[in-house]
């Protein structure tokens, strides 16, 4: 018969529970802190990842609208608008079609430029636009003629880019296509809904293609990069079948028939190893998070020891304490992870702003918009903080059901772990790392579930994982066995009674000093292998950058960021830079996306001759450039390829690819693969004369400028000689080799911006453990320094033992994260990026930022320690002794 | 004549795009356009090809069929030609283009399917098409290639004419979603009728405000058709047709609402064609007439004041909401003829809710009454423009 069998029992514990709560505001608030910021942080990354993710979607469909099919070339080059024609085999059923073109045009704007994403459609081909149908804006346009929206250089935008730029009807906007400033006019306001509406410029399919240097010439026909259908649901396999056997038996082999879907796919893939290796950390950091709870949860429970005593003496059960625990786990964790949801907000918006550029730089060349709160998510995050909280209580929920009533109504010891149980978790532990070691040599799941999976390292994350929690189980055993007793005797060799006493007292509380070390761990953890990761990447980029940035001079077309997709340079300016007096060797270089097994892959078509002679690049078989040159001028038909190409394509040397082009495949030996980090799509590169026979094109989008060493003249002469020749409409970057170095290293490092969030991370998880675990432990030794202080210890001395203690966990901390942010480092170097970008990374270790980390977890961990300092030293002589 | 304003339409269906606009150069209706004036001298074939100098040209074809059952048939095939107002700095730009907009094409098909379940007794679809690519277009005066126009698979096309024949033969061919179509050969019977006085049909007051019409009102039909009462099959029908070909630069004045078209084919082999212009006050145009054609091909002229129509009763469309008179008694003086068209099914409107300001009844009816005092019936096709809501600007 327990003394809780009444209502009003339980409403008396619920009190004591609230009670505590409300009674000691600075622990509670310590442990709600604990809960929202390991729960903000994963949030935030999701949400950030959320909205990254439902951009790029926005990027796909806000352009094919409601299409269902679509017709492009398998290159991704533009084709002949008269493909049109085959779509003759259309006419009479119901299915809709437009041509589509695509391009951007850089706009002018106070502070610098903007990509606009500019579409030219078939205005009259209404079931097939991206704008919803049926939907006009009121009063807008109504006093303009339809037939001024189709004039040159006459645009519709849609309602969000018209509010955002303030843009009415008939306003001007100025702004560059490749080399060649446009004066556009807004003649229409397209009125969109919804965050995956189109939200750039749209235009008739003849001014478009204009614009865009498309439109129909006396050598060519006019361009167009896809054709987009709207076809009967139930039609469109039939459908994309009947046209895919058509066009291939009328000889457009080149082309193909996808659908939205097939397409978005492809890059996606990318998209979603970027994520994915950001989940991976955010799940670390709820990792972080659950150990931060754990402790703070704990001190409720040494706090509570008393009350449970006298409960437990009075009649309550062992369920009835847990309960009691539960109850204010719960209080705590609901309101912990209220907090942190809007905490993650918060921080998902700063998160943003760092992937945002990350992908924007990289992926889709295109402003994200504002954050996606996607409130499942919400939810779902708050459910799992309050999950997360109960379980993280649950070993002190149990150890306090299994005080005995008589012990706990004195201030007693914590539970410690047994020597049996260390041993038993050192094996365990081991075991994980064991099953680490073997995840790691995993391959990726592509094989299984599809072609999707090719990208995301699910074995590198596992290793990951294991590799965390078995170091975490190997702690206990490593602080009984070695590390403290090591201290202590060497304090004792030393002299220094504060310093041994410090560890004697830690050693006492093993399995709470395990957790708060682990806890430590993998906050330093992420902090090293994130910093070596990063500075590996750098090394290995400076090194790439000496060897492939080797031109004196740059140019590109103006309207492009440095690693999009360039615009193309007008073969007058290209005419123009070759003449330029100073001007030696050239490499015309053309840079477009193509699609091989139905991947995406960059096309770099070059002047190889130049490469041959001022090139320098490091072939993955360790052959030299001249080997691989001298190859490729014996056989016809060569091209070299990155490493990047070659694992996810898996080709290498001597093997042969076939593109698709105009005239047919084309099959094309592998000469050479060498390493480059320009893009993780990878590079195929092609002699240019190769290119002009098959593909009938003659496109430059870069020049690659040599001094002529004759001219006596230098990189930044030349460049304003090449400037000061060009006709004065043109619009082309010029960059010596200094700037474009330091321009990549600016993208490299907006890259890797977000990043540099977790060592802040790191910082607040030292802060927050090492305060609560001291407080725990001070409390828990109460009785010693009261004794201590009977015995004759002064304040100051009891201040230092605190101190000491705090260093301690922060050398455990240190070391344990060193070895763990090593393995990390390396999983992410040699499994997980290798995995998901193919990049071979060279090992790389940042001293400096080693030395100052270390200076600034031991600092953090000393402030954290003042504290708990204080306290013990206020506290003794007064209370604790008085009990004895 | 009819149908003067057809650019209204295609304005509307322009209007119907995300993007709202209406022409300010709805005010100069004729740009570089030829205008129509009296005195044009009509010749055949030459006439029955693509006048590109005006700005506004349809091949309009309706008519009565039934098949072997008796099961009755009307259907509509329209091809508008209308050379757009766009700007001088587009077709400059655009010359060479095969985008280029200074030309759209707009088709409009119907089948009525009398006894065919009520949901699909009248059909109908529509085309608006740049003439890009070889999806739309026509042959033009000079070329000497027989006359075809067509948008996508639909297609209005001469017949190469034998030396032996002097009749003229056209073939004609529409389809519709849910797999519905229409095959048809007309062959005439009569030569042309040329409408209103020295060559030009007077739409208003102003000079080149007319069109220049002419019709083949009783053609010979045959062909096939897939519809519901044939089951999804194609099956042999006969009848006839009236084919309309009007072009001209006008517009619709602003008094001038929409318009409404009669086409009779009596029993007794005698054709009548009225049109009247609807003022904004609801009143009829002075410049509405008509043309009755007797069973031998002779014409005449009728004048506004030589008919009467009478709405007796209305009808009013689920879709757009627009109220269109359902029932009318006619009345022509001179030819003693006073008959009752009746539609033969009630809701024969072109258009749907997302474009209801381009909507218009065209239908199939049925004439009852009499003439010189005795009892007469046949057929008749009518049209009723702008009785759709109006744009609210």
């Amino acid at each position: 018969m327990g003394i809780l069998n009444k209502a009003s029992d339980w409403a008396w514990m619920l009190r004591l529970a609230l009670r505590d709560i409300t009674h000691n505001q600075f622990r509670s608030a310590l442990t709600v802190g604990g809960i929202a910021v390991g729960l903000a942080v994963w949030l935030a990354i999701q949400l950030a990842n959320g909205t990254v993710l439902s951009e790029f979607k926005r990027s796909v469909t806000s352009v094919t609208g409601p299409s269902n099919l679509i017709i492009q070339t398998a290159t991704g080059l533009p084709m002949d608008e008269g493909m049109l024609r085959e779509l003759k085999v259309l006419w009479g059923t119901e299915a809709h079609y437009t041509p589509l073109v695509e391009g951007s045009f850089r706009l002018e704007t106070s502070t610098g430029s903007e990509s606009l994403k500019v579409i030219g459609v078939d205005v009259l081909e209404q079931a097939t636009l991206p704008v919803s149908l049926g939907e006009r804006p009121q009063n807008t346009l109504s006093q303009q003629n339809f037939w001024q929206s189709v004039e040159p250089n006459a645009i519709w935008v849609s309602n969000v880019l018209a509010k955002e730029h303030h843009w009415q009807v008939d306003s001007t906007l100025h702004g560059w296509v490749g080399d060649t400033r446009h004066t556009l006019t807004v003649r229409g306001i397209l009125k969109t809904q919804g965050a995956a509406a189109f939200s750039g410029v749209m235009m008739d399919i003849s001014p478009a293609q204009r614009l865009l240097g498309l439109q129909q010439t006396e050598a060519s026909s006019g361009k167009i990069h896809r054709i987009q259908l709207v076809v009967p649901e139930g039609q469109v396999a039939t459908i994309q079948q009947q046209l895919t056997s058509h066009l291939k038996n009328t000889g457009h082999s080149d082309v193909i028939v996808t659908t939205p879907e097939a397409r978005g796919t492809q890059v996606q893939a990318m998209v979603r190893a970027f994520q994915s290796n950001l989940a991976c950390l955010s799940n670390m950091a709820l990792l972080v998070g659950m150990f931060l709870i754990y402790n703070t949860l704990t001190i409720a429970m040494i706090r509570l020891r008393k009350t449970i005593g006298t409960l437990r003496t009075l009649g309550a059960t062992r369920v009835q304490v847990v309960l009691l625990f539960s109850l204010q786990a719960l209080v705590l964790g609901i309101v912990g992870s209220a907090l942190g949801v809007g905490l993650g907000i918060v921080l998902a918006l700063g998160a943003l702003q760092a992937i945002g550029q990350t992908v924007e730089t990289l992926y889709m060349g295109q402003p994200l918009s504002g954050l996606v709160l996607d409130v499942p998510l919400l939810w779902l995050s708050f459910g799992l903080g309050v999950a997360i909280t109960l379980l993280a209580a649950a070993v002190p929920m149990v150890e306090a059901a299994r005080i005995a009533p008589a012990l706990t109504t004195r201030e007693g010891k914590d539970v410690t772990l047994t020597p049996r149980w260390t041993l038993q978790v050192l094996w365990l532990g081991l075991a994980m790392l064991a099953a680490g070691a073997l995840a790691s040599r995993l391959p990726t799941l592509e094989h299984w579930l599809g072609e999707q999976w090719s990208v995301i390292p699910v074995g590198g994350y596992a290793a990951a994982f294991l590799l965390l929690l078995g170091l975490a189980c190997i702690i206990p055993w490593v602080l009984s066995r070695w590390l403290l007793r090591v201290l202590a005797a060497l304090m004792k060799r030393l002299g220094w009674l504060e310093g041994r006493l410090a560890s004697g007292m830690m050693l006492g509380a093993l399995g709470r000093m395990s957790v708060a070390v682990a806890s430590l761990m993998v906050g330093i953890a992420l902090m090293v292998s994130l910093a070596v990761m990063i500075h590996s990447f750098r090394q290995t980029v400076t090194t790439w950058i000496n060897q492939t940035l080797r031109a004196d001079i740059w140019v590109k077309a103006a309207s492009q960021g440095a690693t999009q997709q360039t615009g193309l340079i007008s073969p007058a300016v290209v005419q123009r830079i070759l003449t330029t007096p100073g001007v030696g060797l050239t490499d015309r270089f053309l840079d477009v996306v193509i699609t091989v097994d139905g991947k995406p892959v960059r096309l770099g078509v070059s002047d190889v001759e130049t490469i041959a002679s001022q090139g320098d690049l490091t072939f993955m078989n360790g052959e030299s450039l001249a080997v691989v040159m001298k190859r490729f001028a014996q056989h016809p038909n060569s091209v070299m390829v990155t490493e990047t190409f070659a694992r996810k394509h898996h080709r290498w040397t001597g093997d042969t690819v076939a593109l698709p082009s105009p005239k047919g495949p084309l099959v094309l030996k592998i000469q050479g693969v060498y390493t480059d980090y320009a893009s993780e799509h990878g590079y195929i590169i092609l002699p240019r004369a190769v290119y002009n026979r098959y593909f009938n094109d003659d496109g430059v989008s870069n020049v690659a400028v040599y001094v002529d060493p004759t001219s006596r003249t230098t990189p930044k002469a030349l460049r304003s000689r090449i400037l000061s020749n060009l006709p004065a409409n043109a619009s082309v970057d010029i960059q010596t080799n200094a700037d474009l170095r330091a321009e990549v290293f600016t993208i490299f490092n907006r890259t890797f911006a977000i990043t540099y969030a977790l060592h802040a991370i790191a910082m607040g998880v030292a802060l927050m453990t090492v305060l609560n675990t001291l407080i725990v432990l001070v409390r828990e030794s109460r009785r010693e320094f009261a004794i201590l202080t009977y015995i004759g210890a002064v304040p100051n001395q009891i201040t230092a033992i605190v101190l000491v203690q705090a260093g301690l966990l922060a050398l455990g901390g240190l070391l344990f994260g060193a070895v763990a942010g090593l393995g990390l480092a390396w999983l992410l170097i040699t499994v997980v990026n290798q995995q998901s970008f193919g990049w071979t990374l060279g090992f790389s270790f940042p001293w400096d930022f080693a030395w100052q980390a270390v200076a600034l977890v031991l600092g953090t961990s000393l402030i954290a320690g003042l504290l708990p300092a204080w306290q013990a030293s206020r506290f003794v002589a007064t209370a604790s002794i008085r009990e004895e | 004549m009819k149908r003067l304003v057809a650019l209204i339409l295609i304005i509307f269906i322009l209007l119907s795009l995300p993007i709202t606009t209406l022409g300010k150069e709805m005010k100069a209706p004729f740009g570089s356009y030829r205008k129509a004036l009296p005195g044009y001298v009509y010749r055949f074939p030459r006439d029955h090809y693509a006048h590109t100098d005006y700005k506004t040209e349809w091949w309009y074809v309706t008519g009565h069929l039934k098949d072997a059952n008796n099961h009755p048939y009307g259907y509509e095939l329209t091809f508008f030609r209308v050379g757009t107002d766009a700007t001088a700095a587009h077709r400059k730009a655009f010359k060479n283009s095969p985008w280029a907009l200074d030309t759209v094409y707009l088709a409009h098909a119907a089948l009525t399917d009398e006894d065919a379940p009520e949901a699909s007794q009248f059909t109908h679809a529509t085309q608006l098409l740049r003439p890009a690519m070889g999806q739309a277009g026509s042959v033009a005066m000079g070329s000497n290639i027989p006359f075809k126009v067509w948008a996508k698979n639909w297609d209005f096309t001469q017949k190469a004419p034998t030396t032996k024949s002097s009749l003229t033969t056209f073939t004609m061919q529409a389809n519709f979603p849910s797999k519905k179509s229409l095959r048809l050969t007309l062959t005439s019977t009569l030569p042309p009728v040329i409408h209103g006085i020295n060559g030009v049909s007077q739409k208003a007051a102003c000079v080149g405000c007319a069109s220049h019409y002419y019709s083949y009102t009783r053609m010979k039909a045959v062909g096939t058709v897939v519809s519901a009462t044939s089951k999804g099959k194609p099956v042999a029908v006969s009848g006839t047709a009236w084919m309309d070909h009007e072009f001209g630069s006008n517009q619709l004045q602003a008094n001038q609402v929409g318009w409404d078209w009669f086409a009779l084919q009596l029993d007794n082999r005698q054709d009548v064609m009225l049109y009247q212009m609807r003022l904004q006050d609801g009143k009829k145009d002075p410049h509405s007439s008509g043309t009755v054609v007797a069973s031998r091909g002779k014409s005449t002229h009728l004048s506004e004041k030589d008919f009467v129509i009478t709405p007796l009763r209305y009808w009013k469309s689920p879709t757009t909401l627009a109220k269109y008179p359902a029932q009318w008694r006619v009345q022509v003086p001179q030819q003693q003829l006073d008959v009752t068209l009746t539609p033969v099914v009630a809701n024969q409107e072109l258009g749907n809710k997302a474009s209801a300001e381009g909507a218009y009844w065209e239908g199939k009816c049925r004439v009852k009454g009499t003439q010189f005092g005795k009892p007469i019936t046949g057929q008749a096709y009518v049209e009723l423009t702008g009785y759709a809501k109006r744009l609210s600007f």
